[in-house]
Order: structure tokens, then C-alpha cells, then sequence
């Protein structure tokens, strides 16, 4: 299932494309997430409306913060109609199924529109 | 043609809260027994706009919704300025009993969500006797917190912004959008630092679990309620909390979350109109109001 969560990672950039709605609101956010399910992550770079998924892996591969699931936690996130425990990523890190760590600042800055680039996938569910 | 005017009154009041002079906003349909309406921390009355115009509570019920001073329409006291708005247990119980007092409301029923769903219990600890039922949305003598509040007001955080994508998790999937919509918007439009200063009392001075002890529902029956889709209090919280009072009625509502009046009233009338013909007597079936009408 990781390999289904990180390809789903990858199509984020396309999807947003997808979403000029949501691309706009995100015109000022300037953000690196390291998404990482179970032991396997990308890193996205959200900057002036776009995104880019970057390599996680080698020397000095930086990011203002991390969200950090098992695959399954992100599958149940991308369902139609996710579950009570599934269907907010701070509601996810409430119930134990993800740990969001690093610099809050740009997250909280840019919260809403990270959210929704991240829910992107459950329009295909 | 004529304006389309809702049949809801909004007017201000004058009174004093704490023995200061406020102008509090207050809206109100309907006639009957009163039923004053609490909204969650950061919003405003705005979040009772269906129940205000859902003509079968309407035809029993006085619903009357105020925005708490600092919120909505109405104002922050004088001197405002100066100071650090933070809602303490004491100031929220006294601004419900100035604000009855003020309307000359004879033992309403209390409808609260959120902090308005925790301060009805220390209502019916302290001052049972004051109404007729009380009714705890997302309510819970105490949660864990799950974020912290100083995200709420900072000057490089844009404070309308946060604050509605913090709750915005806390809606429902499923409900109408334009409703999913509007909650946030009152949540982006509250003033800076509002939001934080009710949290003072949701996470520092409004720890009920001791005070819940006190309460005796015979003297005035008490309803919680929670949403399955509120993560911050959640299901479980509102249940540890009815199970620790004798004759709480608790009532999990499906396909709703922390804001249910607000997200999708449709779904929340299904819970609550059981609750409000408990408290009025049933609705008269139409063949029985015309017999009555007879004779």
C-alpha cells in the first residue's frame, strides 16, 4: 500500500493544477512538507500556487515540517467519506494516526490551503 | 413585490454585565417558552439562523440568540483597548443570568454548543432552579486540548485565516456546503484574539469535572449532545461526562461534528426536536389541534 500512497503523493502537483481554486488561495504560501507514510516519504514544495514533490532522501534535504502516517491512515484520508478518525489531518494526530512535527509557523499560515492540496486524492476515491 | 424579510427581529440591548455598560446584539423569533441560544467560542449568533426560522420550534419556543460581548454585532465593553479579553466560568455565568435578566425571561430552556454546551453544566450546578431544561451541545466537562491557542493571535499568523482552518476539520463531511461555508466565515470575521480569550475559559478556568458533582437533574433536566465527526469533543468526552450525572440524557449525532445548529441544522433537528417536545409536551397532531380547535 506505501507504493499506492507515495504515487498518490506524486500526482498532488497535477491535481492541484486541476484546482484552480485552491492554486490561488495558495499564491503566497511558500512551504516544504515532508510527507512520509510508514517509512517511505517525498517531500512537497508548495510556492506561488504551485507544487513540486521533491526527493526525501540524500544529504541535506530540507522541510519546515513533517507529516508522518501509516499508509493505511492515509488511504482511510482519501475515502469519499473519511471516517471520524480520518478526516482532518489535525483530527488524525488527535486519534493517534498521525504526528505532525516541525516548524508550525509556515503550516498555520498557510493551514486551509495545505489541507485541502493534501485531501486533493479523495476526489478519486 | 414586497421584500422577502426573514421573520426573525434583531435589535440591541442595553444592560449592564458585570456591572458594565454593554450593547449586546439579539436576535429572536417566535413565541412560547423562551429558549436563549449559546454560541460557540469565536462565532456568533449567526450560527441559529435555521433554528430561528424552523417554524415548528418557532410555534412553541421564543429562540432568542445574542452575540457575546466582543463578538458579532456586539460591542466590547469600554475601555476595551486597554485590555486583554479572556472569558473566565465566573463572567459567563453572570453575562447568561444579566442577559435573562435584561430580556425578563421567566426560566428559559439554555441551548449551548461547544463552550455554551460546557457553561450549561456549571447552570445546572449552581442555578437549576433558573431554568426550565438545559441542553449541552458539544459538551464535556473537560477535553484534552489539541492544538495550542497561541496560534490564535500572533502578528505573523493571519488570525481569520487560522482560526476558521483549525475548526474547519471539526465539520462534518456530507453536510450542505454552503453551510460548511458560512460557520467558517464567522469564524474569519471575529475579532483579534476572541477566539483565544473564550478558549481561556474551554482550557484553563473551565475544568467542570469536579463541579458536574453538584448537579441534581431533578431539578432540571440536562441533555448533552456530540457530533461523531467532533475530534475535539468527541463523542467519548460528552459521554464520560453524562455518565458522571445521574439522569443525563446523552445523544451521539450522526454525520455532524462540532458546529451541528450551524453545519447542517437539518440533521441537527432531528436530534433536537425529540428533545424540545420533551420539554414542550408533543406537537399536536393536526387532527387533534382541530378537535380542540371544536370544542
Amino acid at each position: 500500500m506505501a507504493d499506492q500512497i507515495i504515487a498518490s503523493f506524486m500526482r498532488l502537483p497535477a491535481l492541484l493544477i486541476g484546482h484552480p481554486e485552491i492554486a490561488r488561495r495558495a499564491d503566497r504560501a511558500s512551504i516544504v512538507l515532508l510527507l512520509e507514510a510508514g517509512s517511505r516519504g517525498v517531500r512537497l514544495q508548495i510556492e506561488k500556487g504551485r507544487a513540486e514533490v521533491l526527493t526525501a532522501e540524500g544529504p541535506m534535504r530540507g522541510w519546515d515540517i513533517a507529516l508522518r502516517a501509516a499508509p493505511e491512515a492515509w488511504a482511510d484520508h482519501w475515502q469519499a467519506v473519511p471516517a471520524p478518525d480520518a478526516f482532518d489531518i489535525l483530527g488524525m494526530v488527535r486519534y493517534g494516526r498521525m504526528r505532525i512535527e516541525g516548524n508550525f509557523a509556515p503550516l498555520m499560515r498557510h493551514l486551509q490551503v495545505v489541507k485541502d492540496i493534501l485531501a486533493l486524492p479523495r476526489e478519486a476515491a | 413585490m414586497s421584500p422577502r424579510f426573514d421573520p426573525v427581529t434583531g435589535r440591541y440591548l442595553r444592560l449592564d454585565i458585570g456591572g458594565r455598560p454593554h450593547r449586546l446584539y439579539v436576535e429572536e423569533a417566535g413565541q412560547g417558552i423562551p429558549l436563549l441560544c449559546l454560541h460557540t467560542a469565536g462565532a456568533d449568533g449567526r450560527q441559529y439562523r435555521d433554528l430561528l426560522l424552523d417554524e415548528a420550534v418557532t410555534a412553541r419556543f421564543r429562540v432568542i440568540a445574542f452575540d457575546m460581548p466582543w463578538h458579532g454585532k456586539s460591542s466590547p465593553p469600554d475601555g476595551w483597548q486597554d485590555e486583554e479579553y479572556r472569558l473566565s466560568t465566573e463572567a459567563y455565568v453572570g453575562m447568561i443570568l444579566d442577559v435573562c435578566a435584561a430580556l425578563e425571561l421567566d426560566r428559559p430552556v439554555v441551548l449551548g454548543c461547544s463552550i455554551g454546551g460546557r457553561i450549561v453544566l456549571q447552570l445546572a450546578a449552581d442555578h437549576p432552579e433558573r431554568f426550565r431544561g438545559l441542553i449541552g451541545a458539544q459538551g464535556a466537562a473537560w477535553q484534552d486540548p489539541w492544538y495550542d491557542t497561541d496560534w490564535l493571535h500572533r502578528p505573523d499568523v493571519h488570525g481569520g485565516e487560522v482560526c476558521a482552518a483549525l475548526i474547519s476539520g471539526l465539520i462534518a463531511p456530507g453536510g450542505p456546503p454552503a453551510d460548511r461555508h458560512e460557520t467558517l466565515w464567522h469564524y474569519m470575521q471575529g475579532g483579534p484574539g476572541v477566539f483565544k480569550g473564550d478558549l481561556w475559559f474551554y482550557r484553563v478556568d473551565g475544568d467542570l469535572r469536579d463541579t458536574i458533582a453538584r448537579i441534581d437533574t431533578a431539578c432540571c433536566p440536562l441533555w448533552l449532545m456530540a457530533g461523531e465527526y467532533d475530534f475535539s469533543c468527541r463523542p467519548e468526552d460528552m459521554i464520560a461526562t453524562a455518565d458522571a450525572i445521574p439522569g443525563c440524557q446523552a445523544v451521539v449525532m450522526e454525520r455532524l461534528g462540532h458546529f451541528p445548529m450551524s453545519e447542517n441544522y437539518g440533521q441537527f433537528a432531528r436530534s433536537l426536536t425529540p428533545i424540545l417536545e420533551e420539554i414542550s409536551g408533543p406537537v399536536p397532531r393536526a387532527q387533534d389541534a382541530r378537535v380542540s380547535h371544536e370544542t
